[in-house]
């Protein structure tokens, strides 16, 4: 019945944003004539299904999810190995030597800004991480919970880089009083910014661009001491019903031709090759990125959010 | 003893000569074990063994460790036990409002007391924070006030409220609309004045429906989940968007299964409650012709009072409903207010196959949903037969059960065989199916047990077989409460994310998780377009069955249980 | 032998308290009889009914139907129709095809089925309602279609369920006149549940007592009235007084009893086995009690207390010497004198009419 019909297809779990989704892998159908067939689930519930469909794999690809996500599936043997000829120029800490997981897109974290907010309470644009800790913007912002979220934890994390630990977690203390609320989804902040029920938002910034592009008055903001990012990643899951076609999928979007795609489609996501054209993307060499190892972001995951579950939330 | 045990010989002997009806209630019994008790039983036991197959508590203690999640769980049961009392009361005001003065608008009242049972997840939050937020337009726009604690126990609160107060409205309007007027008139006649007359006379014979309505609301609100993600905030946790966060945010399904079972204890003992202590207890004793006495129940002033009350909590239902139709119509949802239709033609490009599949789903099992569940009433009330008790229970038991732990029991449960299920349009149905028949069941077996049990034993008499009196006799006379299971049922369906959420698959997918996705991305006019979309084409459905069936069907018609 | 019960017992658990509903029940009823069951509410008439219908499962016995046991027989397999207090009638269907409705699940061709419907509704007086609803129809015009509806299956036996109680009076005396009719005319074997004893005395052929769930007398409605074999029943059926006293003689038929304090002697009829010396009770109709002497062997003296004059017969009281109270009824008041309120009288009866039993 149906299983026969769309046996052909490649079934991928998608925890890219549905149209960006659709866009990429449009791209993707045009260029190899591939058929896709595809789901929107979040990093977390994507997981939470391939973990419960382990014996009985429905997917043959998780796209999209964090690339500390795929760790984690890479480590409870939900995904299997392929090593795709196509990451010759791709930096290293973008991909797994042993071939578990690849990179689709970077996104860097960055405060969206309500500009229309930000006049009506009379405060100033900021540069600096330390800027948004001024007393005009009290209740002011939204970042989400990383008891909730993979991208407050990576606020953390980076933030760690910039001030250490200890410096971090005082950091995010002296930010409480200008936190309205801690949402409980990454995208939750963009959902109050855009249209215009608070001033500022942390988190990963295509959502931004997003409200931008429709006409919402935001800007965003990469404070110079530096933002961490996200690699938006691509397993094959163990046990792809349909190997070949995930294989292509891998080789074409770690491609120069894919990676162009993904400006091209207007996506708001960054290439992870430096050999494509950025179109009218900021430049990332005017971005100072902060790189953290997933391994020790993954081993320090627990005790990082209980500190702050005790240290910050109370706030 | 040896009496007993020859009324048993011969009661089975009754049931073997009767194959179809012995088949029936095999199959159901069998059906109710795989579809509600398995699912169940899967996350109890997820949460219960660890990696090696081992029996281990350590998810329990560990989530219970935690003052956050300890937290939690007095949050789930503080801001349940507020939505219950301002939800009865709301819909107490309500129903006694339009059962007992002579206001004008009544019509306009039912409407929109009704409405929230169409309350689209996540955009209907995200629209409290339009109105309450920051930039409000009634905190803001209308007071001045920018700091309104939107996220949060008030908002939350607020949000449940309007969405679970029809459930109220229609249990209680059913308990004050059969208390006949003649009883206050008697106690006026005895000396009482308004107050004393209500106080002694009506409020104490709707006690039992204001104890159900509440222990109903109570449950609604724990399972709640669209509610809380959005307005509940970090430093407000409660327990079902925990348990969620727990398996999709820390990848730890083992204690979001543990949360889960925390959740389910509070839930299963208010269900408990309602269905055999408050569940007992007769509303009213009063049957016969309705009088139609002069209402004289409360003065003018008092009148105009109520009446402001309801018109206040009608403008807040409908002012949730504008934010969203406004949202689906403009360019930026506050910011740019250019009239487009462009939200659509997104919607219609994007999301058509959603919208597809999300009828076809609805179509599919709103139906089976509605019979099934005449059934079963027909079975619990006119049948005696061993497990009689035990059918009831677990097939009200999903009502009970929140959908988020729903969801994961179905992908633990249906992902291997022999009931290999994910991935396909049948364990959605099925889910859908098992989730709603409660409202059915609760239907049918109200609407029976006003049905003169003689008109079917003198069907039987006449020679009909238990299949032809249920589809001749039985099922022509609760025909209303069959319309109203389809109804409600077909709301659920169109409406439904917790459990959804884990089980659509890439072909087939919902609208409710386009709404999701659409709002997480950032397009938030889509989601409002999407929205838009869900209530219409949910109105249109009614509307058609309305007219098919000459007005004999109303959401009020059904009492509501069971939030998506 | 149209219906046997044989030993029918039911006992109803509720939270482990047993309650006995029928007891023993055992009974034989004749081809085109028509037996009325009895008795207070909560006699058991109802259950004993409902057993034979199959609607419940006896605890124990055996109901055999045409010599065929139909114990273990679901209702719509035994060839019973039924007629209930609240007609039952189907709301969704029209009087033709509640009529119909049976005729239906039997597959009856079309002109058969024709032919019998406008029979039916020319048996029980329903012509030009046949496209009516229920809901159109008044009260006795509806029971006239649940006679329809069960006649018209021509069953074996057909059951009515306290079928009058839902009607006024006035009419409640017309329609039960017209079941016995049309039973007799169509000669269905019947059993018929009442705990109205007019009613019962009116319609049956035989009537059987019942009280908590025991057969107390079964007998034709004369029997029943006229000679009770317990004070159960002398007291259910009709007004009675009661005179005890001490058995002095048994003289075949002929019992004489001494009638306590007064000291007088009551010469009466054997209704029970009797021995000399032990208690009896003497059953005595008011109507029996009469102010003229005539051929009647005994008497009783005592003060008038009041009386209610009701037109056709005046009813009294009269306290006798010890303090006993006696009720009596004198027909054709206006031919007779009224009794006078205080003053003493003497009271005649017969020893047909003084009917002695065991206590």
């Amino acid at each position: 019945m149906l299983v026969a019909v769309t046996l052909a297809n490649l079934v991928v779990y998608s925890s890219v944003d549905e149209a960006n989704a659709r866009k990429i892998l449009n791209a993707f159908v045009e260029e190899t004539g591939v058929g896709v067939d595809f789901v929107f689930l979040s990093s977390g519930p994507a997981l939470a299904r391939i973990e419960a469909e382990v014996n009985n794999p429905q997917a043959d690809v998780w796209f999209g999810a964090p690339l500390e996500n795929h760790i984690i599936a890479k480590e409870r043997g939900l995904t299997q190995p392929y090593k795709t000829l196509s990451v010759y120029g791709v930096s290293p800490e973008f991909y797994d030597v042993e071939g578990y997981y690849h990179p689709i897109y970077m996104n860097p974290l960055g405060i969206g800004i309500n500009t229309a907010v930000l006049e009506q309470i009379k405060a100033s644009m900021p540069v600096t991480w330390e800027d948004i800790l001024s007393t005009s913007l009290s209740r002011m912002i939204q970042y989400p919970n990383p008891q909730s979220s993979g991208t407050a934890y990576s606020l953390i994390t980076g933030l760690i880089q910039i001030y250490g630990e200890d410096g971090a977690i005082d950091y995010l203390k002296k930010l409480a009083p200008n936190i309205q609320t801690y949402t409980q989804s990454g995208t939750g902040p963009s959902k109050a910014v855009g249209p215009g029920q608070v001033a500022m938002g942390i988190q990963f910034t295509p959502a931004f661009f997003q409200f931008m592009e429709q006409g919402y008055p935001v800007k965003v903001v990469f404070p110079k001491e530096g933002v961490p990012y996200e690699v938006a990643s691509v397993s094959i899951l163990k046990g792809a019903r349909n190997l070949t076609d995930a294989q292509k999928l891998i080789d074409w979007v770690v491609s120069k031709a894919g990676q162009q795609q993904i400006v091209n489609q207007q996506t708001y996501f960054y290439p992870i090759r430096s050999d494509v054209d950025f179109g009218s993307l900021q430049p990332l060499s005017t971005i100072k990125l902060l790189p953290v190892d997933p391994v020790w972001a993954a081993e320090n995951k627990t005790r990082l959010i209980e500190r702050w579950i005790n240290e910050v939330l109370p706030y | 003893m040896a009496f007993r045990s020859e009324e048993t010989r011969n009661r089975l002997l009754n049931l073997l000569k009767d194959p179809v009806l012995l088949l029936t209630i095999i199959i159901i019994f069998a059906a109710l074990a795989i579809f509600i008790v398995y699912p169940i039983f899967k996350v109890f036991s997820a949460s219960l063994i660890d990696k090696n197959g081992q029996f281990d508590l350590s998810a329990y203690t560990k989530a219970f460790s935690n003052r956050y999640m300890r937290q939690g769980f007095f949050n789930s049961l503080l801001v349940a036990g507020l939505t219950a009392f301002f939800g009865m009361l709301i819909g107490y005001i309500f129903a006694y409002t339009i059962n007992r003065t002579d206001i004008p608008l009544k019509g306009f009242f039912r409407t929109v007391a009704v409405l929230p049972i169409v309350f689209p997840p996540f955009i209907g939050a995200l629209s409290i924070i339009m109105l309450f937020g920051f930039n409000g337009f009634i905190t803001a726009g209308i007071f001045g006030i920018r700091n309104f604690p939107v996220y949060g126990l008030w908002g939350l609160m607020m949000a449940q409220v309007v969405c679970f107060f029809p459930v109220a409205f229609i249990t209680l309007d059913g308990v004050i609309g059969t208390i006949s007027p003649t009883l206050e008139d008697a106690a006026f006649n005895l000396g009482a004045n308004r107050w004393q007359a209500f106080r002694k006379v009506i409020l104490p014979m709707s006690i039992p429906g204001i104890a159900s309505t509440m222990l109903v609301l109570f449950i609604e609100s724990l399972a709640d989940f669209g509610n809380p993600l959005i307005l509940a905030g970090s430093k407000f946790p409660v327990l079902s968007v925990q348990a969620y966060l727990q398996i999709t945010g820390m990848y730890d399904t083992r204690g979001g299964a543990a949360l889960a079972v925390w959740l389910l204890f509070p839930s299963i003992v208010a269900f408990i409650i309602q269905k055999y202590w408050v569940g007992k207890k007769k509303y009213v004793t009063v049957t016969g012709k309705p009088t139609t006495s002069v209402l004289k129940s409360v003065n003018r002033p008092v009148k105009w009072l109520l009446f402001s009350l309801c018109m206040l909590m009608a403008a807040f239902t409908l002012a949730i409903y504008a934010t969203i139709f406004w949202g689906a119509f403009v360019k930026a949802w506050g910011m740019n207010n250019t009239l487009t239709l462009e939200n659509f033609r997104y919607v219609f490009d994007v999301g058509l196959e959603a919208i597809k599949d999300t009828l076809i789903i609805a179509f599919t099992s709103t139906p089976i949903s509605a019979l099934l569940g005449m059934v079963i009433a027909f079975l619990l009330v006119r049948k005696i037969f061993p497990g009689r008790r035990l059918m009831e229970f677990t097939s009200l038991l999903s009502f009970a059960v929140p959908g988020t732990v729903i969801g994961i029991g179905y992908i633990l449960a249906f992902n291997t065989k022999p009931f290999l299920l994910t991935g396909t349009l049948a364990i959605l149905v099925l889910n859908f199916v098992f989730r709603y028949v409660p409202v059915g069941i609760q239907s049918g077996v109200a609407l029976l047990n006003q049905v003169d049990p003689a008109i079917e034993e003198a069907a039987y008499t006449l020679g009909a077989d238990n299949r032809q009196v249920f589809t001749r006799v039985t099922l022509p006379l609760i025909v209303p409460a069959f319309f109203s299971a389809l109804v409600f049922a077909f709301v659920r369906a169109m409406t439904a994310i917790s459990a959804a959420i884990f089980l659509v698959s890439a072909r087939w997918n919902l609208i409710t998780v386009q709404i999701l996705s659409q709002s997480d991305s950032g397009r938030l006019s889509e989601a409002c377009a999407f929205s838009v979309i869900l209530i219409a084409m949910i109105m249109a459905f009614i509307l058609v069955l309305k007219i098919f069936l000459k007005n004999k069907v109303s959401l009020s018609g059904s009492e509501s249980m069971g939030q998506g | 032998m149209s219906l046997i019960l044989k030993n029918v017992r039911k006992v109803f658990t509720s939270y482990s308290v047993e309650t006995v509903a029928v007891d023993n029940f055992d009974q034989v009823i004749e081809k085109g009889q028509l037996v009325t069951l009895l008795g207070p509410s909560g006699c058991g008439k109802t259950t004993t009914l409902r057993i034979i219908a199959g609607f419940e499962i006896p605890t124990s016995g055996r109901v055999l139907l045409e010599e065929r046991d139909v114990t273990n027989l679901p209702p719509n397999k035994r060839n019973i129709s039924m007629v209930f207090q609240s007609y039952a009638l189907f709301p969704h269907l029209t009087v033709e095809e509640n009529i119909a409705f049976g005729l239906k699940l039997k597959r009856l061709d079309r002109s058969e089925m024709r032919r019998k419907i406008v029979e039916m509704t020319d048996l029980v007086g329903l012509k030009g309602l046949e496209k009516r609803r229920p809901d159109q129809l008044s009260g006795g015009q509806q029971q006239r279609v649940a006679l329809a509806r069960s006649l018209v299956m021509e069953p074996s036996v057909l059951l009515f369920d306290e079928p009058l109680s839902n009607l006024d009076a006035k009419l409640r005396e017309t329609m039960r006149l017209e079941i016995r009719r049309i039973q007799q005319e169509v000669n269905i074997t019947s059993v018929y549940v009442t705990h109205d004893q007019v009613e019962a005395m009116s319609i049956s052929d035989v009537i059987v007592v019942m009280n908590q769930g025991k057969v107390m007398q079964i007998g034709s409605p004369f029997d029943i009235y006229a000679r009770p074999e317990n004070s159960f029943v002398a007291d259910f059926i009709g007004r009675v007084n009661f005179i005890d006293g001490t058995v002095e003689s048994v003289d075949g038929d002929t019992v004489v009893v001494s009638a306590g304090a007064t000291g007088n002697k009551i010469i009466g009829k054997r209704g029970t086995e009797l021995v000399p010396g032990k208690p009896a009770r003497v059953v005595l109709r008011p109507e029996s009690l009469s102010d003229r002497k005539e051929e009647r062997i005994n008497s009783l003296s005592g003060k008038v207390l009041k009386y209610v004059f009701l037109g056709s017969n005046v009813e009294y009281e009269l306290e006798l010497s010890d303090g006993r109270k006696i009720n009596a009824v004198t027909y054709n008041p206006v031919e007779r004198k009224l009794p006078v309120v205080g003053r003493e009288t003497e009271l005649y009866f017969s020893r047909e009419s003084a009917w002695v039993i065991r206590v």
